[in-house]
């Protein structure tokens, strides 16, 4: 354990090799005959029935030839129009020798092939949606690139909407993911590192930075963390998120997760490293700080003075979210000194005759809270919006008529809910309702200090952990007039001439105000 | 480290486990505490006459005396705690509120006792919720305990953190919790109700309204003489009189309200309020001038072994009323001069007057012109020191107030 | 010992060490002597705090990887060094130790009743321990965010106070003559001899680009707090009030009465707000002592360190009977402070100067 620790300090990595279940396809060579060959992907791919297997003979030339492909994951009229088709044709022009060099520097009209000795290669390119050409006599094969699955069509991402981005998300897609970045930042700097992880899924891993711009040892720490990834498999990129992350058990996200092309943009440009993950639509983006899962792209739409506001409404929206239930049973129960006289008069009269002290009340609420926001997540959404009115309102005044909780309960829990949906990223907002109980129960059991206490414990948390190297209230220490501008407030967007300092970036001059103005006056 | 780790979050988790299990010390339903929003603190009284074989009077007498440990009970002290109704199923929205039949919102209990710490405890004998004292709203005192001076029944209250140093401390020549018996007609605790009455001290100045619990501390720790307001009551109102002076913790007696008035003029502590004159060219006519800024400032003058008060004044005032309707000369110079010079002469001769009333009558040195030379005359203080009241009694003033008038109130 | 602090973090440090729990009850120590003019005692003493904050600079660029302890030590020689660092940790545990005793005092009197002290003193000291096991550049950041809070506090307390001034309070001037001013400017040397905080932190930094300039405007800023809320507790009591007083400073949050009904008690809020102000002196109290004891055991062990004086301070927090003993206990420990402010320091200066003009000499 701490060998392992000390190793990763140091970025040695472990000697054993990873286990690949390609790997046993090494043993066979490829044959010259065809039938061989057949067998021997048959063998690999045993109980695999959609492998097409298609024989081809061409007449003229006498050459047999073998085409292999995984149904599905090609797109047929490739393999028609840019394989088939120009081998007949070519056979048609009458007694010709056709051979491998010729097949592939002439006659296959699709832009990537390739020449591959083992079957190793080969199966792991059959997998990616490559078609496969054998040819009688040669012991090397064509691996042809005919890629093309059914994929979802670029929408407005779901779970992050904003009203003056763009509306494009993320999709499923690799390729697709980083053209999509590709299209906002066209300068040869963009580096797109791929990488392969997982020893089943082989998912395809793309790192995407800014060269020049960012932090070349990030670039290192993260690629060499992503590689040292030994799994069975990925399915979505929060696993990855998890695998590479600093403090594991840390209810706070380390990385962000985003669905929002114009925001990946964006952290690219300020020196950010991002990872895409095949086959989810979420990217990750690192590292990060407190203060970015408190920003939203809107900010950076609005005039600054109005997102300044909004910032500003979302850092109190997160105190309430956090502390108000706590806060509203420090205040009753142990000092309800604090609260105006008529207002104690009126919570003691809505308590008048009440079951359960007010802690049991508070838990109870909030754990109904949660109830609700989990099951309106699984319902569809018609189902989803029934729910959510049946829990809010229905259960809501039935538990007040019913004589088991009080009104007031009621205000300080929707509450809560409201502003934890202020929160603009949903993993931040799922660890901070997680923090509200804690803080619940230390108001329970010491009051105000309690509260305090626990907050201080949770902000000692804060600063501690890291992500990738950038402490996560690094905005906030030490002190640094160029932090406020795009943290608690937003100034505007020519005035921001830096990129984030924590980052530690290369070239730090995001703009200059002066041309900024010569572009205004032009 | 994994079983370092371990070791650590069992240590953790009991330790949680143990907090609250015990925990919760000072956890407490917010129903369950009596808020206390009124104390009167009486004399104790004999039976009233014609109530000697009322059965249910004597009951309640019953009730209201407790054993004590020492001594003979000098004091009746009074809580006023709200009478909430139990919450009744009542549909959200549909109002609130709901006081039902009672007439009075507030439960007054007495207990005749020595200590009020002794006494506050007997409550929780007659009080399911234990009186909680950081909504106490007005302490009010009747006369006698006050001529008695008022460091014994209020000592506890002036120490304990939990009460407030902004709680508005009264006086009445009637009995104390009577005034908080009271049912005001737009309020339904008298305690509230009266705590409002001296925020009123911008529209008139007949009434103290620095009458603080901290206030009167401060006073009684520097050992000054100081004021605190009269009231009186029927059954459904409450008044605000004047004040009662006082000398050390002893009332010694009272100022009217418009002695009052003056009194605060030197105290520099006018907030508003209004005077009235009679006009210099037709007595007849009377003035009504409305206060809108008043500025004192004392100052001794030290001239050898005697000493005098300045009292230097300027005052901003409006002409409010007239009794006679007809402003023609009322852009003129010489009319407003007139009212000014008017103005001034009777301000200086009320707190001439006013001053005289204290001196003679009183020998409260309300006005602290013992600060005054404390502050400005030190080695002169130190002469006059061991016998200040002397020196107070026949202290000479001299008064200068400059008036300026603002508006004249012409609308027409 | 890693350097990750810039030469701004210093600010945060002096300033959270010289804001303490004991703003709360240093107005009463002061006016004891000094009346209407403790605030002239508190700039005295304030103009002083400085230079020494400079000596600590000084001594501790001459020496940029060692803390004061270790200096000390290598300029007094090992047998009177050991000496001085013991004088030192028995001041740095003790100070914690009644620091935190007072404000639980506190805490019992505003918030909690009937909490045994033990619960609070627990939890205050488990907050102490994690934040100092996360190391300097943690605790560095919670006093950066914390700052900014426990100023806007102050702050606040200071303009809702402003209605209750009188000013006539502060007269006469200067009645007194000098000596209760100095015997009271006395009285503050041991709030500021936090200002020594510098000679343990500055190994830590990485720049000290303009850190003369941010000492200056941290020990100022401190100063300023110490003097307007002692201008006002006077301003707004008197002085004679004051002395009946156990914290001043709640009691003028108390007298505090808004005309709308936001807040009904704002001392109970002001004792919320010193809990995040004790939890940084204490803090820098436990890490002061943390270095000190390593360099008075030569050792590297941090935690051994950190986790042996936890039941030292629980004892010596549940000494005291009552508050009257623990104000008893400061004013014995504030002898040590004062010994160590105004000889130590200055003496371990005046050697290590001469020393280098001997030197410079030869």
């Amino acid at each position: 354990m701490i060998l392992d620790k000390l190793k990763n300090i140091f970025g040695i990595k472990n000697k054993e090799q990873k286990i690949d279940d390609i790997v046993s396809a090494k043993v066979i060579a490829i044959s010259k005959s065809l039938h061989k060959n057949k067998n021997s992907l048959e063998k690999i791919f045993s109980k695999s029935d959609d492998l097409i297997y298609r024989k081809i003979y061409l007449e003229n030339s006498n050459t047999s030839l073998l085409l292999v492909c995984i149904d599905g994951m090609v797109e047929r009229d490739l393999i028609a129009d840019h394989i088939l088709t120009p081998l007949q044709l070519e056979d048609n022009k009458g007694d010709i020798t056709i051979n491998l060099e010729k097949i592939k520097e002439k006659l296959i009209t699709t832009l990537e092939v390739e020449i591959s000795k083992g079957f190793q290669q080969l199966t792991r390119s059959l997998l990616s949606g490559n078609t496969l050409l054998f040819i009688e006599g040669y012991k090397q094969a064509l691996m042809i690139g005919t890629t093309g699955w059914e994929a979802r069509s670029i929408e407005s991402p779901a779970s992050e909407e904003t009203i003056g981005g763009s509306r494009e998300g993320f999709i499923e897609s690799i390729k697709t993911n980083i053209s999509l970045i590709r299209k906002r930042i066209k300068t040869p700097k963009l580096a797109v590192e791929l990488l392969e992880v997982g020893r089943k899924t082989r998912t395809n891993i793309a790192l995407v930075y800014l060269k020049g711009v960012i932090n070349h040892e990030l670039v290192g720490e993260v690629r060499n963390r992503i590689e040292e990834i030994d799994t069975d498999g990925i399915v979505g990129s929060s696993q990855i998120e998890q695998l590479i992350e600093n403090h594991k058990w840390s209810i706070f996200p380390q990385i962000m997760s985003t669905e929002r092309v114009d925001k990946t943009v964006g952290s690219i440009l300020e020196g950010r490293i991002t990872i895409i993950v095949d086959g989810t639509p979420f990217v990750l983006i690192a590292p990060v700080t407190f203060a970015t899962f408190l920003n939203s792209p809107d900010d950076y739409y609005e005039r600054s003075i109005t997102s300044s506001a909004m910032r500003v409404v979302r850092y109190i929206s997160y105190v309430l979210t956090t502390t108000l239930p706590a806060l509203y049973l420090a205040l009753t129960a142990y000092h309800p000194g604090m609260i105006p006289t008529p207002l104690v008069l009126t919570i003691t009269e809505s308590r008048m005759g009440l079951p359960f002290p007010t802690i049991v009340e508070v838990l109870i609420m909030e754990f109904t809270l949660e109830i609700l926001t989990e099951a309106s997540i699984r319902l569809p959404r018609p189902i989803g919006q029934a729910v959510s009115i049946v829990g809010g309102l229905v259960i809501g005044q039935a538990a007040v008529q019913a004589g088991i909780v009080s009104p007031l309960i009621i205000i300080v829990v929707s509450l809560t809910a409201l502003t934890s949906f202020v929160i603009p990223v949903y993993s931040f907002t799922l660890s901070n309702r997680l923090i509200r109980f804690p803080l619940i129960i230390m108001g329970g059991l010491a009051g105000l200090y309690g509260i305090f206490m626990g907050w201080i414990f949770i902000l000692i948390h804060l600063a501690s952990i890291e992500s990738f190297g950038v402490r996560y209230l690094g905005d906030f220490s030490p002190y640094k007039l160029e932090h406020l501008k795009d943290t608690i407030i937003k100034v505007p967007q020519g005035w921001m001439t830096q990129r984030p300092e924590i980052l530690n970036v290369e070239d730090t001059k995001k703009q200059d105000i002066e041309k900024a103005r010569m572009i205004v006056d032009e | 480290m994994k079983f370092l780790l371990s070791r650590y979050s069992k240590l953790f988790l009991s330790l949680l486990f143990i907090i609250i299990m015990i925990g919760c010390w000072d956890y407490k339903e917010i129903e369950n505490r009596g808020y206390v929003l009124g104390i009167a603190i009486d004399k104790p009284k004999p039976l009233p006459k014609g109530y000697e074989n009322d059965q249910s009077y004597q009951e309640e007498k019953k009730l209201e005396r407790m054993e004590l440990q020492q001594g003979e009970p000098r004091y009746a002290y009074t809580i006023q705690i709200p009478i909430l109704p139990k919450a009744q199923v009542k549909p959200i929205g549909g109002g609130g509120g709901g006081g039902g039949a009672e007439s009075s919102r507030s439960w007054d209990l007495t207990l005749l006792g020595n200590s009020f710490f002794e006494a506050n405890r007997e409550f929780s004998t007659r009080l399911n919720y234990a009186p909680f004292y950081e909504h106490l709203k007005v302490i009010i005192i009747n006369e006698k305990v006050a001529r008695e001076g008022i460091i014994p029944p209020l000592d506890m209250i002036l120490r304990d953190p939990e009460m407030r140093r902004r709680t508005k401390v009264f006086v009445t020549s009637e009995e104390a919790h009577k005034i908080l018996d009271v049912t005001p007609r737009i309020d339904d605790y008298a305690a509230m109700y009266l705590a409002d009455l001296p925020r009123n001290a911008t529209k008139t100045s007949r009434m103290p309204h620095i009458t603080d619990l901290g206030e009167v501390a401060e006073s009684l720790h520097g050992q000054v003489d100081f004021g605190l307001p009269i009231v009186i009551s029927t059954s459904d109102e409450i008044k605000i009189i004047g004040a009662a002076a006082f000398k050390g913790d002893k009332m010694v007696g009272r100022l009217s309200g418009i002695q009052t008035i003056y009194a605060k003029w030197i105290r520099d502590a006018i907030k508003g309020g209004v005077i009235v004159i009679k006009a210099r060219h037709n007595p007849n006519i009377l003035l009504t001038l409305e206060l809108k800024k008043v500025k004192t400032k004392l100052r001794p003058i030290v001239d050898g072994d005697n000493v005098k008060i300045l009292i230097k004044s300027k005052a901003v005032i409006n002409l409010a009323e007239e009794s006679e309707t007809r402003y023609k000369d009322a852009l003129k110079q010489d009319f407003i001069k007139n009212i000014e010079q008017g103005a001034k002469d009777e301000i200086e001769s009320n707190i001439k007057e006013t001053i005289k009333y204290v001196q003679q009558e009183l020998g409260a040195d309300i006005f602290h012109f013992k600060v005054i030379l404390q502050k400005f005359a030190p080695k002169t203080w130190e002469q006059v020191e061991d016998d200040w009241y002397e020196v107070f009694r026949n202290l000479d003033i001299v008064v200068d107030v400059d008036v300026e008038l603002e508006y004249i109130g012409t609308v027409k | 010992m890693s350097r990750e602090l810039e030469s701004i973090n210093i600010c945060s440090f002096i300033i959270h060490g010289m804001i303490s729990i004991r703003l709360l009850s240093i107005p009463r120590a002061i006016v004891e002597y000094a009346e209407n003019d403790s605030w002239i005692s508190v700039l005295i003493m304030g103009g002083y705090a400085l230079l020494i904050g400079y000596l600590f600079y000084w001594l501790g660029l001459r020496y940029k990887s060692l803390t004061f302890s270790q200096i000390c030590e290598k300029v007094y020689g090992k047998f009177f060094g050991k000496i001085i660092i013991l004088g030192i940790a028995i001041y740095t545990i003790i100070s914690f130790s009644l620091g935190i005793r007072l404000f639980t005092d506190g805490i019992r009197i505003f918030l909690l009743d009937t909490t045994p002290i033990i619960f609070i003193i627990t939890i205050m000291i488990l907050a102490c321990l994690y934040c100092l096991l996360k190391g300097v550049r943690t605790i560095s950041i919670i006093l950066d965010m914390l700052l900014p809070l426990i100023l806007a506090f102050i702050l606040l307390l200071v303009f809702l106070s402003l209605k209750n001034v009188k000013f006539i309070h502060l007269r006469p001037f200067f009645y007194g003559g000098v000596k209760p001013i100095l015997q009271g400017a006395r009285e503050m040397a041991d709030p500021f001899l936090t200002v020594g905080i510098i000679g343990y932190v500055l190994p830590y930094f990485k720049n000290f680009k303009k850190m003369k300039k941010w000492i200056a405007i941290s020990v100022s800023i401190s100063v300023a707090v110490y003097t307007i809320i002692l201008l006002l507790c006077i301003m707004a009591f008197g002085s004679t009030e004051i002395k009946y007083l156990i914290f001043p400073t709640i009691t003028l949050s108390k007298s505090i009465m808004l005309e709308s009904n936001i807040l009904e008690r704002a001392e109970s809020l002001y004792m919320a707000a010193w809990i995040p102000i004790t939890f940084s002196t204490l803090l820098l109290f436990y890490l002061a002592s943390t270095l000190n004891l390593k360099a008075f055991f030569n050792t590297k062990k941090d935690r051994v360190i950190i986790f042996s004086q936890v039941p030292l301070f629980l004892v010596l927090a549940l000494y005291p009977d009552n508050i009257s003993e623990v104000f008893y206990l400061i004013g014995w420990n504030e002898d040590l402070g004062q010994l160590l402010i105004f000889l130590i320091v200055p003496l371990t200066a005046m050697i290590e100067f001469f020393k280098e003009r001997r030197k410079n000499l030869k």
